[in-house]
């Protein structure tokens, strides 16, 4: 180059000769791919891209991009830093990478399909047996049948001293990651969109369509539109949110191992209109856990009979069980001998220098360059740091000498160079660091795709543990510009509401209707609450100077009835300035304080809000993303009443109560309101009436007392928002029957129970029964309870002290929590754990039958 | 030999099942020493589904499902069998080859999938010191391999105990090492670990033997419960079966259900079910002789 742009700012000096500079060829000159990176920094300073760093990093936050739950309290939070650089990769050197993965995977294919198969490489002496009959990884209850195509493959690599890539991990399995790179994709992509044109980037969207194509083919054999399913471990797992984020992308159902069941070896969905066939399962459980029944007996992330129903060619694994047998280290070591015998071709990729010590050549070379390798464990390399003897002691050196000589065949020794390095964003300016890649490929027809695009990994070893939780990371974006300019290239971008379109809601797992049932419910608990604790906290400031007030008793005692436990015996405090000897006992403002937001009370405002986040965090497929941000907004709240505790003013609490009342509101409007009237909305609007009923009934118990004043009235009215509605009826004269009926019986008010109990009856009206003519239990008891609000004679029930009120209304509460168990029964019942039984006992003489 | 075999098991479950699925190892294989005239499963409440296929050691596998609540389950296998004379014992007992050249030829045939499948390493059995020395005090420098695999039989023999509640299929060898008792299935494990430390094949064999209790002589262990034992690969002969539980070579009176790396591969029944809570299994098996066939031949 002659026009010689300043040099970025480096930690290294560029261009050493043991390692290759993405950035700068060995003479310090910008390569041309990198060239309009180059001038992107120089026009934009430090300032413009710690900005954008920071701006990255919220909406990845934002996103939860995590390994884990987020915002359950024991739950680790882990976003990673998405660096604001992008990995440019010139497209001629990423193309010819790309062909020689292709050649591996196809590769890894032939080796799958001979060792489940016929052995010839073991029985030509190509593979040791011992890799092959010793490897946990080895299932042979996949032996004979396995139809050995890896729909979805990720490569490991790293780029040696002369630029060569070279392969450290293969990824067979379950690979992780293609969701990650597509939410880097469009978080980069849209926050760099000039430079993203004018680089012409390749679009990572080619892939994701070559996956759905082939899934389509896959799965059409069964005839019509194939229904195709992601299966996680669940929201524990570490990579939980990509699985939310990959199904979708791909508009697929995100499903966890109980959602599934296998009949007569056929895979079916469990929904609540029945069981719906199931022709491809893009699986992210690891192939051990799939199937308690052939495989690991102690999974209970899989799907009993999973193995007999894809062995029976009914249903399309993606990818294969078995197939993990490939990602061993090991392999690597007699990959170029058996590539040249299965496809009579040289290896185009090397991988790292790989020496299994099962193998005794290999082990004494291992022994004899200690120093220079890095030991892993030869079948896989999910668990543990791989050992650096290097980095040994003397005393732990022998150890492990003694370990690889007694069990020689659980070792790998491999040569890591992590040779290269390209620029990063380090807070203040631009630092060099070593980078290693992942990158996917996807079968389409009978040749791969490989993807334009992959994740890169800053300062870390191409170890395989690409995603693994040890360390904070950062990872980039990578880029292959196109080598012709693209015109209006779109800029990348979520298909928007696909799934709700398609489906209408009508075949969603019976679990999730289960969890937004639920979600219904802790919803309008937490309206509740926060409007109560409202009214709490305003009186408690009003009337700062003189007596508790009674309302307040009464708001207190209503939120006990309904089981939100305010105190632990051993958390009872004296109220300040309490006389010595005097029964303990709190003010109200502190058990008001206590039902807010302190920690480990069953059923508190907090512990309320916390469920619904975790209910949020497992629905999340199914809100559209308007929903999403506004549950995610309640997030603000809890953080909002934590920081209360430390501080707790009645006045900051009633502020942060309107926020959150806000807050709801918006949910409420965007979750039921645009939500489509499917099955999941008929769920969650039940569970909102049922909470929202129960809370009223216990309200109206604690407001009308036995000597019910004008006082009590007014607060019941207020409270249950009803104040103004009573006001246009009756002007000023408070009677206990108009109250009552306006909140009890008035089908017009919707905060009646009884308007509640109608839309019940409703909803029920349009779930699926298993017979036309009969009414199951929970609408006959719905059914009975309208009836019952229909014909009430309140002025008899108001006479006196009211006391038959009061029963009635805890009738009513016990009735509705009857309903909520009939109604779990009647459509999740089939929603449990399978467990494995243990094999038969040894025969003795107690146990024998004849 | 001709043997009616009748294999009961019984589960009672604490709590209703709604949905079981099971995979049995429970009929009798065809072996060049061992005629399967006729086998069959029967279960009850009746399966929904069921079917079979081999595994990959070629025994047969039933598998079946059962939809529908029910919180008793048996599981009847009845069979015929014709056993045989085994003439590869004769062969086996003549071959004077020390066990280092017998682990040699192994080694240089490990191309041999047949064979190297049964040297290396397998789910329930993984070497240790306790096993290596253990082997080491029967197989000293250059003993003729059957006469050593016949004193280790005969060790086991007369060191272990035979005691049935001492172990379960979850103990592990070295346990049974250490305590000296267990089953046939932990006696079968121990000679088939000791084998592999020393580089020999072995494998697990599951089945029966008919006990004769002739008049003042004891019951064979093992009698009328199903029963497992070991065998080992004899370079230039074949897989010679021996029984330590007995401390004999079976023969004719044996009826060989399924051969794998151990215990994990041949498991009788196993099961997942949704429900069902805890549950007890019961285990009946009947070894029954029986005249010839006289149908047309």
């Amino acid at each position: 180059m002659s026009e010689q742009l300043e040099p970025v700012p480096t930690s290294q000096s560029p261009g050493s000769d043991s390692s290759y500079n993405e950035f700068h060829d060995r003479f310090g000159n910008v390569r041309p791919h990198q060239q309009r990176l180059q001038q992107f920094l120089n026009q934009h300073g430090p300032e413009d891209v710690e900005a954008l760093r920071r701006a990255l990093r919220a909406q990845l936050a934002e996103q939860e991009v995590t390994f884990n739950i987020l915002g359950v309290p024991e739950g680790t939070n882990r976003p990673w830093q998405l660096d604001p650089l992008p990995l440019v990769l010139d497209c001629a050197e990423y193309t010819r990478m790309g062909e020689g993965l292709k050649q591996r995977v196809r590769l890894l294919e032939l080796v799958l399909a001979d060792l489940y198969g016929p052995q010839t490489l073991i029985k030509s002496s190509l593979l040791p047996p011992a890799l092959v009959f010793e490897n946990p990884h080895f299932w042979r209850e996949c032996h004979g049948w396995m139809n050995p195509q890896l729909f979805l493959y990720a490569a490991d690599l790293s780029r040696n001293a002369d630029g060569q890539y070279v392969v450290y991990s293969d990824r067979t399995a379950a690979p992780a990651g293609a969701g990650y790179t597509l939410e880097n994709r469009l978080a980069l992509g849209s926050a760099l969109s000039d430079l993203f044109r004018r680089y012409s980037v390749l679009k990572i969207n080619r892939f994701f369509h070559a996956i759905q194509r082939t899934f389509e083919r896959a799965g059409s054999a069964a005839g019509g539109q194939p229904r195709v399913v992601v299966l996680t471990p669940g929201m524990q797992d570490e990579s939980s949110f990509e699985h939310a984020y990959l199904s979708r992308y791909l508009g697929y159902e995100l499903v966890e191992g109980r959602d599934l069941t296998v009949r007569e070896q056929v895979v079916y969905l469990k929904t609540l209109s029945g069981l719906k066939r199931v022709d491809v399962v893009l699986r992210r459980v690891f192939d051990d856990n799939c199937d308690p029944l052939e495989l690991r007996t102690d999974s209970i992330t899989g799907v009993p009979g999973l193995l007999a129903a894809a062995r029976a060619g009914q249903v399309t694994l993606a990818n294969p069980l078995g197939s993990a047998l490939v990602e061993t280290p090991a392999l690597k070591a007699y990959l170029p001998q058996i590539c040249r015998a299965l496809l009579g071709e040289e290896l185009k990729l090397p991988s790292a220098p790989c020496h299994w010590c099962g193998d005794p050549q290999g082990l004494s070379y291992v022994l004899a360059h200690l120093d220079e390798l890095v030991i892993k464990p030869a079948f896989g390399d999910r668990r543990g740091e791989p050992i650096i003897p290097a980095q040994l002691s003397s005393g732990e050196k022998e150890a492990l000498i003694a370990r690889l000589k007694s069990r020689p065949w659980q070792a790998v020794g491999e040569q890591w160079e992590s040779a290269w390095t390209a620029p990063y964003w380090g807070v203040v300016k631009t630092m060099t660091g070593n980078v290693s890649l992942r990158t996917f490929l996807c079968r389409n027809g009978d040749d791969h795709e490989v993807m334009s695009g992959g994740l890169a990994r800053i300062n870390s070893a191409p170890d395989g543990l690409f995603l693994s939780l040890n360390t904070d990371r950062i990872i980039k974006d990578v880029w292959v510009p196109s080598p012709t300019p693209v015109k209006d290239l779109p800029l990348p971008a979520m298909p928007e509401q696909r799934l709700e379109i398609r489906r209408g809601g009508v075949e969603l797992p019976s679990r999730l209707l289960d969890d937004v049932y639920w979600l219904g419910r802790y919803l309008e608990r937490a309206e509740t609450t926060a409007r109560w604790l409202r009214a709490g906290f305003e009186r408690i400031s009003y009337d700062a100077a003189g007596e508790p007030s009674i309302v307040v008793d009464c708001i207190i005692s209503t939120l006990r009835n309904l089981e939100i436990v305010d105190s632990k015996p051993n958390q009872t405090l004296p109220p300040p300035g309490a006389p010595d000897g005097a029964t303990p006992s709190r003010s109200q403002e502190e058990v008001l304080g206590a039902l807010l937001s302190a920690r480990g009370l069953a059923n508190n405002l907090l512990a309320t809000l916390e469920r619904v986040h975790y209910l949020t965090l497992g629905a999340r497929t199914r809100l559209s993303r308007d929903a999403w941000h506004a549950l995610r907004r309640l997030k603000a709240s809890l953080d909002e009443f934590e920081a209360w505790r430390s501080h707790p003013q009645p006045r900051v609490a009633i502020e942060s109560l309107d926020a959150l009342l806000i807050r709801l509101s918006g949910v409420t409007g965007t979750v039921l309101d645009g939500m489509v009237r499917g099955h999941a909305w008929l769920f969650m609007d039940t569970g909102r009436r049922v909470e929202r009923s129960v809370a009223t009934l216990t309200l109206i118990r604690n407001l009308v007392p036995e000597d019910v004043s004008r006082l009590h009235m007014e607060a019941l009215l207020e409270i249950a928002d009803s104040l103004l509605t009573y006001r246009s009826r009756y002007l000023s004269s408070l009677q206990a029957p108009a109250v009552v009926d306006l909140l009890l019986t008035d089908e017009t008010n919707p905060r009646a129970v009884r308007y509640q109990i109608d839309r019940i009856v409703r909803h029920l009206e349009s779930l699926p029964r298993d017979n036309d003519a009969l009414r199951g239990q929970p609408d006959r008891r719905m059914i009975k309870l309208q009836a019952d609000l229909m014909t009430l004679d309140l002025p008899s029930l108001c006479a006196g002290d009211g006391a038959p009120l009061r029963e009635l209304l805890v009738q009513m509460v016990n009735s509705l929590y009857q309903f909520s168990d009939e109604l779990a029964q009647r459509y999740f019942s089939h929603v449990g754990q399978h467990h494995a039984l243990s094999p038969a006992a040894w025969p003795s003489d107690d146990n024998e039958v004849k | 030999m001709r043997y009616n075999v009748r294999h009961v098991t019984r589960y009672h479950y604490e709590a209703q099942v709604a949905h079981a699925h099971h995979l049995a190892h429970l009929r009798p294989r065809e072996l060049p020493t061992q005629r399967v005239e006729h086998s069959r499963i029967d279960v009850l409440p009746v399966a929904t589904a069921g079917s079979s296929h081999a595994d990959y050691f070629g025994n047969i596998v039933d598998s079946f499902e059962i939809f529908g609540s029910h919180d008793t389950l048996q599981v009847t296998c009845t069979s015929v069998v014709t056993t045989l004379p085994n003439s590869l014992v004769s062969t086996a007992l003549l071959m004077n080859d020390s066990w280092e050249q017998a682990a040699a030829q192994i080694a240089a045939q490990s191309s041999d999938t047949r064979v190297s499948e049964y040297v290396c390493v397998s789910p329930l059995l993984r070497p240790g010191s306790t096993v290596r020395s253990f082997v080491r005090e029967v197989f000293t420098p250059q003993k003729p391999l059957v006469a050593a695999v016949l004193e280790l039989s005969e060790r086991i023999f007369t060191q272990f105990k035979y005691e049935v509640a001492a172990t379960d299929v979850t103990t592990p060898i070295n346990q049974v090492l250490g305590e000296r008792r267990g089953v046939c299935q932990d006696f079968a494990h121990i000679a088939i670990a000791s084998l592999r430390a020393l580089g020999l094949a072995a494998r697990y064999v599951s089945g029966y033997m008919e006990t004769l209790p002739p008049p003042g002589q004891p019951r064979l262990i093992g009698a009328d419960a199903s029963h497992a034992w070991a065998s080992v690969y004899v370079p230039g002969a074949g897989w010679l079966d021996f029984d330590p539980t007995n401390n004999t070579l079976p023969g004719e009176r044996y009826v060989t259900v399924a051969y794998g790396r151990d215990f994990s591969d041949v498991s009788p029944i196993k099961g997942v079910v949704l429900g069902g809570g805890a549950h007890q299994i019961s285990v009946g098996v009947d070894v029954e002789p029986t005249a010839p066939s006289l149908g047309p031949s």
